[in-house]
């Protein structure tokens, strides 16, 4: 009769349905994630122009490294992504042509979304607003921390970095300079007397407006 | 995107709730026309009562400097509920979603677009479309997440999708089938 309803499909989720899902839960995430933590280093770098402009060079160091760390985790969520994406079209591939590779990208899914997992478990002791503002605090606890992240990062960078974020030091230093440049005068300039000037000039015009009505009423 | 408010809304007295019974049927009746075509045009889903108040130029005329305050706009929205037109969220009535559109209404609009898109056969995380790049131009882009699974229940009970939720993680998502 040509129905079309001749081979009932199952309807069931399967294994493979769920790695998909997992996988695109885990890029929704990242993109949320990358959203959120751009503010987290809008703010590190407030804070590192304040510690300098307190005079705690050190801590304004600490401020851009940990700016600098973060930055480096975005561009790790951007390959993820990438790598999160390809994995998807891959698997769709390999369900169109029926193959029975998914074996291999099933590995290749879970080894992906372990190092996704860990991605995002480190975003997310970046993405503390509070941690950020700990960098402001003299308290005890707070004192712990710098050192521990201080710690923690002076192994995360290569020279090109360290140089990048040294840069960036200068550079906030500079422009606190010029921040300090003496001010403009605030005293009034003299007062040059031309002022009657415009009055005078204004008669003229006004002289040299007057004959036109005549010309059109003539 | 602007909207354009009928005459009513400059009405002073419209703001005040009326005390004659059949001028107040009459009232509510036009807050709620006035309401629903409001949040079709603006494409509001949801909404809290507390959040709107003094905000939402549909609740608040600076023009004519009257507004509605929390309790007046809940009598609109009850009227709206009295509809099948909303929904109340949560019992204190903060919460409430807005239904221009009825779940059956919602439920055909997106799979209609999962098949002009070819994307049956294929697994969508809510936050994909609700937020999705794809969905950009599309009506139900930033809908009310309760409406989205209401209406995809439909679909479940019609065998045109299956909800179900990640391996190790809470987030829903739904695999759409090719009926």
């Amino acid at each position: 009769m040509g129905s079309s309803s001749s081979k009932p499909k199952s309807k069931k989720i399967t294994s493979q349905d769920k790695a998909i899902l997992d996988l695109k839960i885990q890029r929704d995430k990242l993109t949320q994630y990358q959203k959120k933590i751009q503010v987290v280093l809008d703010r590190e770098y407030e804070i590192a122009k304040i510690n300098l402009k307190n005079g705690d060079k050190k801590k304004a160091l600490l401020a851009l490294k940990k700016r600098k760390y973060q930055e480096q985790l975005i561009e790790k969520i951007d390959t993820q992504l990438m790598n999160v994406e390809e994995l998807v079209n891959n698997y769709k591939n390999v369900e169109m042509t029926r193959s029975i590779e998914y074996a291999v990208v099933e590995k290749d899914i879970i080894d992906k979304l372990k190092i996704g997992n860990e991605t995002l478990t480190k975003l997310n002791n970046e993405m503390s607003i509070e941690k950020v503002e700990d960098l402001m605090n003299e308290t005890a606890e707070a004192v712990a921390y710098q050192n521990e992240i201080s710690e923690l990062l002076s192994g995360a960078f290569t020279v090109e970095d360290e140089e990048a974020i040294e840069d960036e030091l200068n550079q906030l230093i500079e422009e606190e300079i010029n921040n300090k440049l003496p001010e403009v005068p605030n005293t009034k300039l003299p007062k040059v007397e031309v002022e009657e000037e415009p009055e005078s000039e204004k008669e003229e015009v006004k002289a040299e407006r007057k004959p036109e009505p005549e010309l059109v009423t003539a | 995107m602007s909207f354009q408010f009928p005459s009513i809304y400059d009405f002073p007295p419209f703001y005040t709730i009326q005390p004659n019974f059949t001028t107040r049927e009459k009232q509510l009746q036009m807050w709620s026309n006035l309401a629903l075509s409001y949040f079709r045009k603006m494409k509001i889903t949801s909404l809290s009562v507390s959040e709107s108040v003094g905000k939402l130029d549909l609740f608040t005329n600076k023009k004519i400097q009257r507004q509605l305050d929390e309790e007046k706009i809940r009598i609109v929205l009850d009227e709206l509920v009295k509809r099948g037109n909303a929904t109340w969220k949560d019992r204190i009535k903060d919460k409430c979603s807005i239904l221009w559109r009825t779940y059956d209404e919602w439920a055909n609009l997106i799979y209609k677009w999962i098949f002009d898109n070819g994307l049956t056969n294929s697994i969508c995380t809510y936050y994909e479309l609700l937020n999705g790049d794809m969905s950009n131009e599309d009506d139900f882009q930033g809908l009310d997440e309760d409406t989205l699974q209401k209406s995809l229940e439909i679909l479940v009970k019609q065998k045109k999708a299956q909800i179900f939720s990640g391996s190790n993680s809470d987030e829903m998502g739904v695999k759409f089938f090719h009926t």
